[in-house]
């Protein structure tokens, strides 16, 4: 079995970056290609979201084949809001099929946020449930409810954390029991508040889980005041504080601003023990994520055979 | 006396028919159930408490409480009467302790009757001193002077008399008031009298020839008969004159004393002459040859004076619309050839006149002036009570009367005012529902053993053989439980319906205003709805089955110990489980680690029952029930026993125990009368469980 | 207890605008206890009717009662007059009680007069919350009591997600996080490193997710 591109990052020990890629709402093949071209050569992976914030967009998995065939190494996302463990277990034989590898596992925000508050909440499984459930099939060669795979299947199995939701004391613990259930490699949540996420991961460090798996730290890039407002009033789990918003709302070039806060954050993170890379997630305004890599001197993108 | 147990939020109790119906309330269905379960000391017990004469009643009473009870809607009365016998004669009866005097004042009985005999014992259990003046040679009243050897034997009687004598009642015998001693002279020495003279004088009827040789009456007639051997000469051909019971002992006696024939004329109709109709029955048997609504017109002698024939006329009716005495008679008319007449028409007191100078007013035809409410007569602290003062009536009624008396006489001495009507207020349940009636199961009467009717009137000897412990068990089971069953505990009931949907009977309903109530007096207390209840809700006003499931503990403690493993059995009391046959494998026979329960009908017992009995130890339980179809008296217990027995299983697997340890077992009679092998069988299972070898059989 | 609201009139009045005699049916449990149906809310409904009916020009014949119980059959019979004499019934029952009408009284509907909701208890004079799923697997001993089928808006059962803020869902600052509270609570009982155990999924066969669930109790069946 070959390693993904991500993992050989990760494997090589180098400084790991991971991009984001909201599908459309729409089958449009070329909107994906161009926004996977502006990607490509400076991430080491793309994160394909499922229906982010419950908002009906093209599938993770169709789009990860897409970004395959142009040569990009896709992180898709599953949630457990959308699927059952019937339907979960059969995109994941879909999506290594069609050559995928690394998988995040997600609880997926609540339907009530969405485009379709009416849609049943499926949460047959929860996001332990999933992170353990791929290990199964990975490691064991089993479906959940015992039967044996006709044959194994590799993974790379990721998941996420948010050392910004309460009970905060309970958090490190939470990532240290995902570990438990076989993740292979951690995202945050995007980093505003950079003392609180310095606090969490001393309690990481304590528990020794950044020796064990890669932890990424998330951030995104403010695009306007309101972005920032928005992501710090209308996004669960996320925490803006007053400072930054000050410090977008005085500023006169607010995009500037935002690409110069993000690339001091990755400056910063980069120093932090423990921290084995970046997930950038430049939503809707993928085209900045050449100019902070490069400015935040992530570039080039190590290559492998 | 009672043990009804009373539901607070209920603003009356009700009392069965029959224990209403008894003028001194003996709490029957008490004592009945008792002789069904076995238990026949407990029967004495209840009986004995409240009537002192109760072998008496147990031979002769004229049953009031079968009258009134319920079965008879279904299908016939409760043979009670004689139930109260063979729990008399099968039963230990309670030692009498002597009756501590507590008053300083005395209190004279004048007669030592039904009457006086209970005033004197209800006096003497409230602590007076009491001395009854009998003028007989023994107490007993017109019971010992009048009622034929072959109804009662006098044995009954004299056990009866020597229990009052053993309180501490002073009996004294062969002295006649008015000629013996006076009123004065007792109102001397005692502070309050009572009258209880009885009803002792015959009367007869002025008709032409009544004064002929060969007229009796009825009392003389029964006196000599039973204690003066007087036998009739050959050739007597009697005709009675009577249609009440004394007229019956009259004629069934003359048959006795060897009169060639008796005949028998009244005024009433055959369907409303006074006389128990079981009397007028054995009396048919015995070859006595009615007349009924005939009415002596005059006797009719020949020249010699010896009677050859009564002349009688029809009756068109006896009482008129105001329901007095007042016969009408047609103009048929017919004569009797007979040459014996003994006129049975009624008793009166003997003449008082002599009270009078006691300050003690008659009326204008000689009797008693009296006053209902205190009981007094016009005599301060004189008091009056049973036939004197209430005309003929039943020996029972006679002590009910005697019972109250002593009450007035215990006001009058504690200076206060009473009021006989307030004494005994006793409501009494209605009759059952027509719905109810209908799900009960029948049974039919067992009617009393008897002596065979040509060889019983050729002697004096008690005719009545009485049941059987088998024919008792039987009987008794017929008893419905009235007013001893369920009844809702409100505060706790949730309203489930479950009592409602199991109950095979209908009592528990909801009204149509849609309340729910459990309707006791409809109840037949077979218990199904108390094991059924989820929130345990509902309670039987009488606590038997409480106490019976209680013996567990003392039960199992005794069944460990010893090297077999415990095992308990759940068995019904009723049947063949109440015989004494199995009383004895009980006290003799059972093996030492076998536990017996004994419950009024094993569906009774709930799951806990069982969980408990292996909690406390006990390896292994089963329960033993009569046969559903034959056996038991109620609907559905076999089912719903086994069904308990099955939830028990159910429990006990869950715990890892098996299954074979619970069964439930219907078994026949003969199944229960050689109950050893049964009890082997399950111990031995019980043990091999025990071993290991997975419940083989041997 | 089983919590339910009354429909907006107007969905009442729109469902019986055929038809010229209602009965009205409360039920004396449940519904009473949360105010949605027992006999003040049938009086209510039942004159509410009436005005809004009387209001079109259409009288209605509005008869109410109410029963102990609407989901047991023998409680039903004391209705039964009622019910023959109207035309249809509007039952303010949970939706139990309105479906044994329809069994009961076969030949007569019953509408729903109510939206039944959930199964919960009321925290304060007032206020009802929802704490029980009828999940059919009872998982309370794992978390201490509080149930994270019914609290937790995505059913977890390994612990909070990311949108577990202040204590608050992320659905609504109303819905208290279930798993902050397991958390706290574990935490009173020392018993936060049981959380460490990673839960299966769970088997959702005992649940409605199942079929329609039947109890059966051989040993009180008659």
């Amino acid at each position: 079995m070959s390693m993904s591109n991500l993992q050989k990052v990760f494997a090589s020990g180098a400084f790991a970056v991971t991009g984001e890629l909201g599908p459309p709402k729409s089958a449009e093949r070329k909107k994906i290609e161009h926004h996977a071209h502006l990607l490509k050569n400076c991430v080491d992976a793309v994160n394909l979201t499922d229906n982010q914030t419950a908002i009906v967009r093209t599938s993770s998995i169709a789009c990860g084949r897409i970004l395959i065939e142009e040569g990009l190494d896709p992180v898709i996302q599953i949630t457990c809001r959308d699927r059952n463990r019937i339907a979960i277990q059969s995109d994941v034989l879909g999506a290594v099929a069609l050559g995928m590898k690394n998988i995040l596992c997600l609880q997926g925000d609540h339907a009530n946020f969405g485009n379709e508050p009416s849609a049943k909440n499926v949460n047959d499984l929860d996001s332990m449930n999933l992170i353990q459930s791929l290990r199964k099939m990975r490691d064991e060669q089993l479906f959940i409810g015992g039967e044996k795979l006709e044959a194994p299947i590799d993974l790379f199995i990721g998941a996420v954390e948010n050392p910004f939701a309460d009970p905060f004391e309970y958090r490190a613990y939470r990532l240290a029991k995902k570990v438990e259930a076989g993740a292979d490699f951690i995202q945050t949540q995007a980093i505003f508040d950079m003392d609180r996420f310095e606090l969490w991961m001393e309690k990481v460090r304590q528990l020794g889980i950044h020796k064990k798996i890669p932890i990424m730290a998330g951030v995104i890039p403010i695009k306007s005041l309101g972005a920032a407002r928005y992501m710090k009033n209308n996004v669960s789990g996320m925490i803006v504080p007053d400072a930054i918003i000050d410090r977008i709302k005085s500023a006169e070039n607010k995009k500037e601003e935002g690409v110069k806060l993000c690339v001091e954050m990755i400056e910063h993170l980069k120093t932090v023990e423990g921290v084995a890379g970046v997930h950038i997630m430049a939503v809707a305004w993928e085209e900045i994520v050449p100019e902070i890599t490069e400015r935040a001197g992530l570039l080039p993108r190590p290559k492998f055979d | 006396m009672s043990k009804i147990v009373y539901n607070e939020s209920s603003a009356v109790t009700k009392y069965p028919p029959c224990q209403g119906g008894c003028p001194v309330h003996t709490d029957v269905q008490e004592y009945v159930r008792q002789i069904a379960v076995g238990d026949y000391d407990k029967a004495v017990a209840a009986i004995t408490a409240p009537n002192p004469l109760a072998s008496v009643c147990g031979m002769i009473c004229a049953h009031p409480c079968e009258t009134e009870c319920r079965r008879k809607d279904v299908d016939e009365a409760v043979s009670i009467r004689a139930l109260k016998r063979f729990a008399l004669e099968n039963g230990n009866w309670p030692e009498v302790e002597k009756a501590a005097v507590t008053r300083t004042e005395r209190v004279a009985v004048v007669g030592g009757g039904p009457a006086g005999l209970a005033a004197a014992r209800a006096l003497a259990e409230a602590g007076v001193a009491v001395t009854i003046f009998e003028r007989s040679a023994e107490a007993g009243g017109a019971i010992t002077n009048f009622i034929p050897h072959y109804r009662l034997p006098m044995d009954s009687m004299r056990k009866d008399v020597s229990r009052v004598a053993d309180l501490g009642v002073e009996i004294k015998t062969g002295v006649e008031l008015g000629k013996n001693f006076s009123i004065d002279a007792l109102a001397s020495e005692y502070q309050a009298v009572v009258l209880a003279l009885g009803l002792p004088t015959s009367r007869g009827i002025p008709i032409p020839g009544s004064d002929a040789e060969d007229v009796l009456l009825a009392l003389p007639f029964l006196n000599s008969a039973k204690y003066d051997n007087f036998s009739f000469a050959p050739g007597r051909n009697i005709l009675v004159i009577g249609g009440g019971n004394v007229a019956m002992d009259v004629a069934r006696q003359a048959i006795r004393c060897g009169a060639e024939s008796v005949k028998l004329a009244c005024l009433e109709c055959g369907a409303t002459m006074p006389a128990f109709a079981w009397e007028i029955a054995e009396a048919l048997e015995e070859g006595v040859e009615m007349f009924p609504a005939w009415g002596p017109k005059r006797i009719i002698t020949d020249e010699a004076g010896k009677i050859t024939g009564m002349e009688v006329q029809e009756v068109l009716s006896v009482f008129d619309e105001q329901k007095r005495f007042n016969p009408r008679f047609g103009t048929g008319l017919n004569i009797i050839p007979v040459n014996t007449v003994i006129f049975a028409i009624g008793q009166g007191n003997d003449n008082l006149s002599y009270l009078t100078e006691s300050g003690i007013e008659l009326t204008e035809r000689g009797i008693l002036k009296y006053d209902m409410r205190t009981m007094q007569t016009t005599r301060p602290g004189v008091f009056a009570c049973g036939e004197l003062v209430f005309g003929p009536g039943s020996a029972v009624k006679a002590m009910s009367s005697g019972q109250k008396v002593a009450l007035a006489v215990q006001s009058f001495l504690d200076n206060l005012p009473f009021d006989a009507n307030l004494a005994d207020r006793y409501e009494v349940l209605g009759m059952l529902s027509p719905a109810t009636v209908e799900k009960v199961k029948r049974s039919p009467r067992l009617s009393v053993p008897l002596l065979d009717e040509h060889t019983r009137v050729q002697h004096n000897e008690h005719v009545e053989i009485g049941y059987d412990e088998q024919k008792a068990l039987c009987e008794s089971r017929r008893c419905m439980d009235c007013a001893a069953g369920a009844e809702c505990i409100d505060e706790i009931c949730a309203l489930c319906l479950t009592c409602l949907r199991t109950c095979p009977y209908g009592v528990p309903q909801i009204d149509e205003d849609g309340i729910f109530t459990i309707r006791n007096e409809e109840c037949q207390a077979c218990g199904l709805c108390v094991g059924i209840c989820p929130a345990r809700a509902i309670r039987f006003r009488d606590n038997y089955v409480q106490h019976a499931l209680e013996q567990l503990g003392d039960a199992l403690k005794q069944a460990k110990g010893n090297d077999n493993p415990a095992t308990v059995v759940f068995c019904c009391s009723y049947g063949a489980f109440a015989e004494r046959d199995f009383q004895k494998y009980i006290n003799n026979g059972k093996p030492q680690n076998l536990a017996i329960v004994r419950v009024p009908c094993v569906a009774k017992v709930e799951v806990q029952n069982i969980l408990e009995a292996f909690a406390l130890g006990a390896e292994g339980v089963f329960l033993a029930g009569c046969e559903q179809e034959e056996e038991c008296s109620y609907h559905d217990a076999a089912k719903w026993a086994g069904k308990r027995a099955g939830r028990a299983q159910e429990i006990l697997a869950e715990l890892g125990l098996e299954k074979e340890r619970i069964e439930y077992l219907s078994l026949t009679p003969a199944e229960v009368r050689d109950f050893a092998p049964v009890a082997e069988r399950f111990l031995t299972k019980v043990e091999s469980l025990l071993n290991g070898r997975g419940g083989e059989e041997q | 207890m089983i919590v339910a609201e009354r429909k907006p009139l107007s969905e009442i009045i729109k469902a019986v605008a055929p038809f010229e005699k209602v009965l009205v049916l409360g039920c004396g449990e449940c519904v009473t206890v949360c105010m949605a149906g027992g006999d003040k809310e049938a009086k209510e409904t039942a004159a509410a009717m009436v005005i809004a009916r009387s209001k079109a020009g259409k009288p209605l014949d509005v008869k109410t009662q109410t029963v102990e119980r609407q989901c047991e059959f023998e409680y039903l019979e004391s209705a039964r007059k009622l019910v023959e004499e109207a035309d249809v019934v509007v039952s303010l029952a949970c939706g139990v009680g309105i479906q044994t009408m329809n069994i009961h009284y076969a030949e007569v509907q019953t509408l729903p007069g109510v939206n039944t909701t959930f199964m919960g208890l009321p925290l304060q004079q007032g206020v009802w919350v929802e704490n029980c799923l009828g999940c059919g697997n009872c998982v309370l001993e794992e978390t201490v009591g509080i149930c994270p089928i019914a609290r937790c808006s995505k059913s977890m059962l390994n612990g909070p997600c990311g949108g577990s803020q202040d204590g608050k869902c992320e659905v609504s600052k109303e819905t208290e996080c279930g798993w902050h509270l397991i958390v706290e609570r574990m935490m009173k009982f020392d018993k936060l490193s049981a959380l460490e155990e990673v839960k299966p999924p769970k088997d959702w066969a005992t649940s409605h997710s199942g079929g329609p669930r039947k109890m059966v109790r051989e040993d009180v069946k008659l």
